[in-house]
């Protein structure tokens, strides 16, 4: 025989008791977390080019590339794929009369001769830092250094989107690419990034 | 009256199942050690049998030694599967939402806090449901020490469900560092679930309801600080240190166990509400 106490027989009064302080401080606690990650994800760093005007901030945690010639070169020690997200700008020197699209044809070329299995998914163009600027969406086949527990390291799917824009008579490419597989979650941090850059 | 019974003199197997389970955990990690040698990096099939050992072990060997008086496998079953169906459908998506990396470089407290207020918070009110929407009404439970069985599992239910998202999420695994994670993730959930199901527990049986907030709490702090505490001791620079992780997960188990044991013999002499 099982006894049913008054608290048994009253799904309201228990649900008022028991659930609704639970359900309360379950809010509050993730309320409460969720503004605490909102601020930690806004901390971000800027780096501007010393020969130019170009300002661009990323996130805070992200770290520097070692060994890399460019402009800028940083990535997300932590994105939880096969390849770091990462973050690369260069600045190139340009004369008088090239045009947005040459530049950008140029750098499709030579990306095609670069890496493996390039292919431009989209090409758009855009405001960026208040100039015109063009945005060349992308993918490649890369090779994976960061997989953590894998002893058998697959090639990877890379997605990314390169942004040209033009400042006096200086090219910059704003280029963040993370792997495809976590590409969409990936969206709103590039997203961030390129709506941070000013010229 | 079936609650009234001697918990947990009569149900001393329901603790003994619990500490025979960690110390089979940490066997379980051994012989994958010992055998590892002959085994090559698997896929995800050598990896989702390694992620359903734990629970597939608790089960076991919780029956072998609660024999006298079970908890219906249904009910048990349905607990741990609810609890891996809300980590799957709610915890585990809005986690990924979010960018672990501006965690880790917050700084510890920050980490910390976010480890508790969050990761903590989501995973403990889906064990929540798991019991209370499932068990919790039913005529099968009827003792204090049966919050704390569901409890657990409810928190098996979300470790393979979290174990589980890794392996899939992972192209290949190497077989010792897989089941070190996986045994040391259910080992802490088990635990964090174990205080929540001892609150409901209570609340049961006791008609103490008003007191469930304050065990939710204490299982979310718990669940949040051993996370960050696992990261902390696996981690010495750039060298990840997994036995490390699974020296305190199997402290941290067998103290829960053994303060919630200590807390149920009074509970049982008390009469039902």
């Amino acid at each position: 025989m099982v006894t049913r106490g008054p608290h048994m027989t009253n799904v309201g009064s228990r649900w008022m008791r028991l659930d609704l302080p639970v359900w309360v401080a379950f809010a509050i606690l993730l309320g409460i977390g969720t503004a605490l990650i909102g601020a930690v994800e806004a901390r971000t760093i800027t780096q501007a080019d010393p020969q130019g005007s170009l300002r661009v901030a990323y996130p805070a945690g992200w770290i520097a590339t070692p060994g890399s010639p460019h402009l800028l070169d940083v990535q997300d020690p932590m994105s939880g794929a096969a390849v770091a997200t990462r973050l690369i700008v260069t600045r190139e020197a340009i004369g008088s009369g090239r045009t947005l699209s040459e530049i950008a044809s140029e750098t499709v070329l030579a990306r095609a001769q670069q890496l493996a299995m390039y292919r431009v998914l989209t090409q758009r163009d855009l405001r960026i830092g208040g100039r015109d600027a063009l945005a060349i969406d992308y993918a490649f086949v890369g090779d994976p250094h960061e997989t953590v527990l894998a002893a058998q390291r697959l090639p990877a799917v890379i997605r990314g989107t390169e942004v040209i824009v033009l400042a006096d008579r200086v090219a910059y490419t704003i280029d963040v690419r993370a792997a495809a597989s976590i590409f969409d979650r990936e969206r709103s941090t590039i997203d961030r990034i390129l709506r941070g850059i000013r010229l | 009256m079936r609650h009234d019974r001697g918990t947990p003199l009569s149900r001393r197997s329901v603790w003994a199942a619990q500490g025979v389970t960690i110390a089979g955990l940490i066997l379980y990690v051994l012989a994958v050690r010992l055998v590892a040698p002959g085994l090559q990096a698997g896929g995800s099939a050598a990896g989702i049998l390694l992620a359903l050992v734990p629970v597939l072990l608790w089960l076991l060997l919780f029956y072998v030694q609660d024999a006298r008086e079970p908890e219906p496998l249904s009910y048990v079953l349905r607990v741990a599967a609810a609890g891996a169906v809300l980590a799957g459908a709610v915890a585990i998506p809005i986690l990924r939402q979010f960018s672990r990396t501006a965690w880790l470089t917050a700084g510890p407290i920050t980490e910390l806090l976010l480890s508790i207020l969050v990761v903590g918070s989501l995973q403990e009110f889906c064990k929540y449901l798991a019991v209370r929407f499932t068990v919790f009404e039913s005529d099968e439970f009827d003792e204090v020490a049966d919050g704390v069985t569901y409890g657990t599992a409810a928190g098996l239910g979300v470790a393979t469900m979290v174990n589980l998202m890794f392996i899939l999420d992972s192209p290949s695994i190497a077989p010792v560092p897989a089941a070190l994670r996986i045994v040391v993730i259910s080992l802490s959930h088990a635990a964090s679930g174990g205080v929540l199901g001892y609150v409901l527990g209570r609340a049961k049986m006791l008609g103490e309801d008003m007191r469930v907030v304050w065990g939710f709490v204490a299982a979310v702090v718990l669940n949040g600080v051993v996370a960050y505490a696992l990261r902390e001791v696996t981690q010495a620079g750039l060298a990840y240190r997994p036995w490390n992780g699974l020296a305190l997960a199997a402290a941290v188990a067998a103290a829960v166990t053994f303060v919630l044991f200590r807390m149920v013999r009074p509970s049982a002499a008390q009469p039902a509400a």
